[in-house]
């Protein structure tokens, strides 16, 4: 389906440019998996641990892979890095310890065989390893625990990968899932989003399938939309990663949300040399050196950073028509902008990433103008700022938005039962 | 990234100066209990990263592009 904002997000998304960024992902990957014994060394053992921080470092790369791998074809950079990838995780995804765990808690095998089956699916198979992971799915272990509806999602494309044949099916699994229903980033907590889009992830393998027929697109994309803007004004860039990838694999026209996002991603890139994790903290990096420093460092930034050639690599696979720009009309942004720094208990500031990054897209400032007006919905509900969500509610644009509508609902409750 | 529109930027702090000091704004903020998942005071911004990308990129060995 064609949309104008493919037009605004092409230089971002010319072939040449995401073949450079997806190299420069995996290279970053590259350079720091080779390093994993030195970082472990610093983190510690977690030898308590079922699934440590090394193994889920493995596991993301391992996604990194097989996203790279599904390319139709590849350059040579991205070859040599995927590779050294593959080497570099190998010996952690495939170990001594990762076996004996599959043998003795065949419940949390898919948590477990996860990266190997990735790693195989990526073109890097260890057929020895086959037969025990394979057990885990044909004699019912996987089974033998209770999973949330996305962890269920998530386990059915985790046996697909293990299994082969036909796509997974989800139709049983819809109606409990948080994109079968009534949800909104104003009530998320960090797993729901998480939840939300690791679901989209499993059920499209990716972007390779539709989504299920039980689920409405529309409704799926007005919650993408929704957790973009929330992530964008956030500055939480792992979330603003996890939905932009979750928006390329809805296979519909890229929204004003996510071609403004995408520009965030572009922009923050070229002004880093590389995409911030949510967990970073200056002080703590600047008071380290040596292997310490960057062994924190990785831990903190391999998120966002992987999470980005995912990203490249799909983008590169859908490979976006591109159209001639839409004129844009001249909409005051400041009083807007006010309001989002204005909401009680926000840590915005003007200095903050989205400011320069609305003063410097190419959307039209009307599709400006509701992306700010549902970030000040979505902040003014979770910071419970009354006041500034009435006031937001009475002027934003027209028509309502999906946000609009659940900020209504919000503000409706607590006008409804202000008397008991 | 070449600037595309020009904000005014002492505009936005006035207005934000006066949303701030809306008149109901002190009745709505008092509830009981939790607020909703309000965003984690931990959370450092990309100015604040930016201060120490260089340092980052050295550690992590990454080629950062020679112009910002």
């Amino acid at each position: 389906m064609a949309s104008p904002y493919r037009a605004l997000v092409a230089p971002v998304c010319r072939p040449e440019v995401l073949e450079q960024r997806l190299a420069q992902s995996l290279d970053f990957a590259a350079r720091n998996l080779e390093r994993l014994e030195e970082y472990v060394g610093e983190w510690g053992s977690e030898s308590e641990h079922l699934v440590r921080l090394v193994d889920r470092i493995a596991a993301e790369a391992s996604l990194l892979l097989l996203a790279a791998s599904r390319l139709p074809q590849t350059t040579e950079p991205v070859a040599a890095a995927r590779d050294r990838i593959a080497a570099a995780v190998e010996p952690w995804i495939r170990s001594h310890r990762q076996r004996d765990l599959l043998k003795r808690y065949p419940q949390n095998g898919v948590a477990l065989s996860a990266a190997h089956l990735m790693l195989t699916n990526a073109g890097y198979p260890a057929p020895e390893f086959d037969p025990l992971v394979i057990s885990i799915f044909s004699e019912g272990y996987h089974r033998m625990t209770d999973r949330a509806p996305w962890q269920m999602i998530a386990s059915r494309w985790t046996e697909h990968l293990a299994m082969g044949g036909a796509p997974a099916m989800f139709r049983d699994v819809v109606p409990f899932s948080l994109l079968g229903g009534r949800t909104h980033p104003i009530y998320w907590r960090s797993e729901d989003a998480l939840a939300v889009a690791r679901s989209i992830f499993g059920m499209t393998d990716f972007g390779r399938h539709p989504l299920p027929p039980a689920l409405r697109s529309s409704h799926v994309r007005a919650i993408v939309d929704a957790a973009l803007i929330e992530a964008l004004f956030a500055e939480d860039f792992e979330n603003l990663l996890r939905f932009l990838i979750a928006s390329v694999c809805l296979s519909d026209a890229p929204s004003a949300a996510a071609a403004l996002a995408r520009e965030q991603v572009e922009r923050t890139w070229t002004q880093l040399g590389f995409l911030p994790g949510l967990r970073f903290e200056t002080e703590s990096f600047t008071a380290l050196s040596g292997n310490a420093a960057a062994a924190y460092a990785f831990s903190q930034l391999y998120v966002s950073n992987f999470l980005a050639g995912v990203l490249c690599a799909l983008e590169i696979a859908v490979r976006p028509v591109y159209l001639p720009p839409t004129p844009n009309e001249i909409h005051p942004l400041e009083p807007w902008i006010a309001r989002r720094l204005a909401v009680r208990g926000t840590t915005a500031s003007l200095q903050s990433a989205w400011v320069g990054a609305i003063a410097e897209s190419r959307l039209p400032d009307r599709d400006l103008l509701r992306i700010l007006s549902d970030g000040v919905l979505i902040e003014a509900c979770r910071q419970y700022d009354l006041a500034a969500l009435l006031d937001a509610i009475q002027d934003a644009p027209t028509p309502a938005t999906a946000t609009r509508q659940e900020a209504e609902a919000f503000l409706d409750r607590q006008q409804r039962y202000q008397t008991l | 990234m070449a600037a595309k529109r020009s904000l005014d930027y002492a505009r936005v702090l006035e207005l934000a100066a006066v949303a701030s000091q809306h008149p109901s704004a002190e009745a709505t903020a008092q509830v009981d209990g939790p607020r909703p998942a309000a965003e984690p005071p931990w959370r450092d911004t990309v100015v604040q990263i930016a201060s120490v990308a260089e340092s980052i990129a050295s550690a992590l060995r990454i080629e950062r592009p020679v112009t910002e």
